[in-house]
This record gives C-alpha cells, sequence and structure tokens, in this order.
C-alpha cells in the first residue's frame, strides 16, 4: 500500500489529465489506469471561451485531485496559484512544480524549495516535481513535503529514465515516498522505476498521446504493478558481463 | 464603471458584487476561484464583495494538465 502524507493508495500509478483528445477518453483512460490520483492544471477563464467542465467527471471516479502549479516561474507565482488551486478545488494537495525555461521545461530547484518550505507552513500537502538531485530531494524532505517526484527525463520527452543512477540514491535515502515524474514513455520505463524502488510513477504524455489511450492505461497500470512485485521480491544481483550457468555444468557428457 | 476581468476590460453596473459578476458573466463556478486585486476571495464572500471603478479580478478554473 502506497502511503503518502495521511491517505493510502492501492495504486501506484499517478496519472495526468492532460493531452487527451477528448474528455470522454480522459475519463474512460483514467479509469482503465486504477489510479487514484490525478494531476490537473489552472488556467484564467477565457469568458468568451467557456471550458467543459472536467473536474466532476474526475470526481465522479472518486479519485484524489492532485492541482498542480504549472505555469509558475517563481516561488511567489507558485504560492498565489497553489492558494487559488486549493480555493478552486477545495485541496490542500499539491503537485508543486515551477520550471520558467520554456525549451527543457525543467524545475528551478531554488525556487521550489522556496516554494515547498512556504506552503508546507501554510498546510499543504506537497508534492514538488524536482530534478533527479539527491541533495535537494533530502531538502524537500526535510522542509516537510509529504513525497518527492524527481524526474526521468523531461516533461513530455518520453525518454524514459535517463536520470536513473541519481535515482536509484534518491530512493536509497528516501524517507518520504518517491515518485519519478516526467519522462516515462512507456511501460517499461515504468517497470524500470518500480523494481529500482520507486514508491510509484507518474505518466501522462505516454498514456494520453498514445494510439489507444485506454489500452495504454491498462499497460501501465499492469506494469506499475509488475515492477513492484519484481521489487518486493528482491531482483537477482548478478550484473557482471560474465555469464553464470543456470543448469548444472554436468561433466557426463564428457566421459562420452 | 470599468473593472478588468484577466487582464480585459469590462463595463459593469455600479454595486455589483462578485456573485453577480460571474453569474453576469455566466460563469459555471464549480471548480473557480477568484482573486480580487490580487487577494483571493473565499466563495462564501462573493456575495458581500461589492467590486469599486478599475478592481483587477483574476479568475482561474480547473483544466486537463499533467
Amino acid at each position: 500500500m502506497l502511503k503518502i502524507a495521511d491517505r493510502d493508495f492501492h495504486s501506484r500509478l499517478l496519472i495526468g489529465s492532460g493531452k487527451y483528445s477528448s474528455a470522454d477518453v480522459m475519463q474512460k483512460s483514467l479509469a482503465a489506469s486504477g489510479s487514484e490520483l490525478v494531476t490537473l492544471a489552472l488556467k484564467r477563464v477565457e469568458l468568451e471561451r467557456p471550458t467543459d467542465d472536467i473536474v466532476t467527471p474526475i470526481q465522479n471516479l472518486g479519485l484524489q485531485l492532485l492541482p498542480n502549479t504549472s505555469g509558475a516561474k517563481t516561488a511567489q507565482d507558485a504560492i498565489f496559484a497553489a492558494r487559488l488551486a486549493r480555493e478552486a478545488l477545495g485541496t490542500h494537495w499539491l503537485k508543486l512544480e515551477i520550471h520558467p525555461d520554456p525549451n527543457y521545461l525543467l524545475p528551478d530547484p531554488i525556487e521550489t524549495l522556496k516554494a515547498a518550505e512556504a506552503l508546507v507552513k501554510e498546510g499543504f500537502t506537497v508534492l514538488p516535481y524536482c530534478g533527479a538531485d539527491p541533495v535537494l530531494c533530502k531538502r524537500l524532505e526535510e522542509f516537510g513535503c509529504a513525497a518527492v517526484m524527481p524526474l526521468g527525463a523531461p516533461i513530455g520527452s518520453n525518454q524514459g529514465l535517463i536520470t536513473r543512477d541519481f535515482l536509484r540514491i534518491i530512493i536509497e535515502q528516501a524517507s518520504v515516498p518517491v515518485i519519478i515524474d516526467a519522462g516515462i514513455g512507456a511501460p517499461s520505463h515504468a517497470v524500470e522505476a518500480m523494481e529500482m524502488g520507486a514508491d510509484a510513477v507518474l505518466v501522462n504524455t505516454a498514456i494520453a498521446t498514445a494510439n489507444n489511450p485506454v489500452a495504454m492505461s491498462k499497460a501501465f497500470r499492469d506494469a506499475v504493478i509488475v515492477g513492484r512485485q519484481a521489487f518486493e521480491a528482491g531482483l537477482s544481483q548478478n550484473a557482471s558481463l560474465k555469464a553464470s550457468a543456470s543448469s548444472p555444468l554436468t561433466e557426463f557428457l564428457e566421459s562420452l | 464603471m470599468r473593472i478588468q476581468i484577466n487582464d480585459k476590460d469590462f463595463e459593469i453596473t455600479e454595486k455589483s458584487n462578485l456573485s453577480q459578476l460571474l453569474s453576469a458573466q455566466n460563469v459555471d463556478t464549480s471548480a473557480v476561484a477568484v482573486a480580487l486585486n490580487g487577494q483571493i476571495i473565499h466563495r462564501e464572500q462573493w456575495q458581500q464583495t461589492e467590486l469599486k471603478n478599475n478592481d483587477t479580478i483574476t479568475l482561474v478554473q480547473a483544466v486537463a494538465g499533467g
């Protein structure tokens, strides 16, 4: 069971609600994923172009909402966005993300740390999106974040765990859940993250932009389960280039 | 009098409150938040919050996102 702050989750797959071709496909994919925690964004209302309510369908599925602070470029922006999100959605759960750079959307560690400290003090349950920096993750944890969400690769890049060696250190050192966010492009990447001991993964683009998002959602659901089972079973540690026989090398053939 | 909503100018009648404004603009208020001159106004205070000339309103809603 995954425990974040005071809540237990059966599923170790967190899912984003962005980039789906329609609200209907999103809703079916969320349901198929088995996820219990779903990210949302905030945007300014365009009065001349009203958009559909996406919150009610998500809430009807019984899922915990995790609004993000996407669009924030500074700690100050993120704090304001967090307060607006709490007001709009009635939840103090927050995915804190501050990425001022438009090309790689890499999180700003200094602003993230500042905002995390302030928001924890304001009573938010803060899950910060951050670089795969073990020192930063420890600092975020010390500041009271409920989990850390280091990236596997830049957002939406589908490159997998290019930060894997640092993710291993983060997982080894963490005493809060480690959720690998961003860059997971295929179920195999999710399996890898879970096998190495991540507590959960967050997936959006890889599901939402698949040819069949609902089917891909199921594939990720199963991948996360399989990866976790392998981690709990304890992987065999032989990783050398040399072979190691799995059958007895009997000598009886030599006597023929 | 004139106010701004999300950086756009609007002409509204005197003594309007926030609730009246949102309903006049047909805003679905189920998952929105409002800040008046940078200060968040809780939903239960919309009715009592009378608008003044040159007020600046930030109106946000939850949308899909990762």
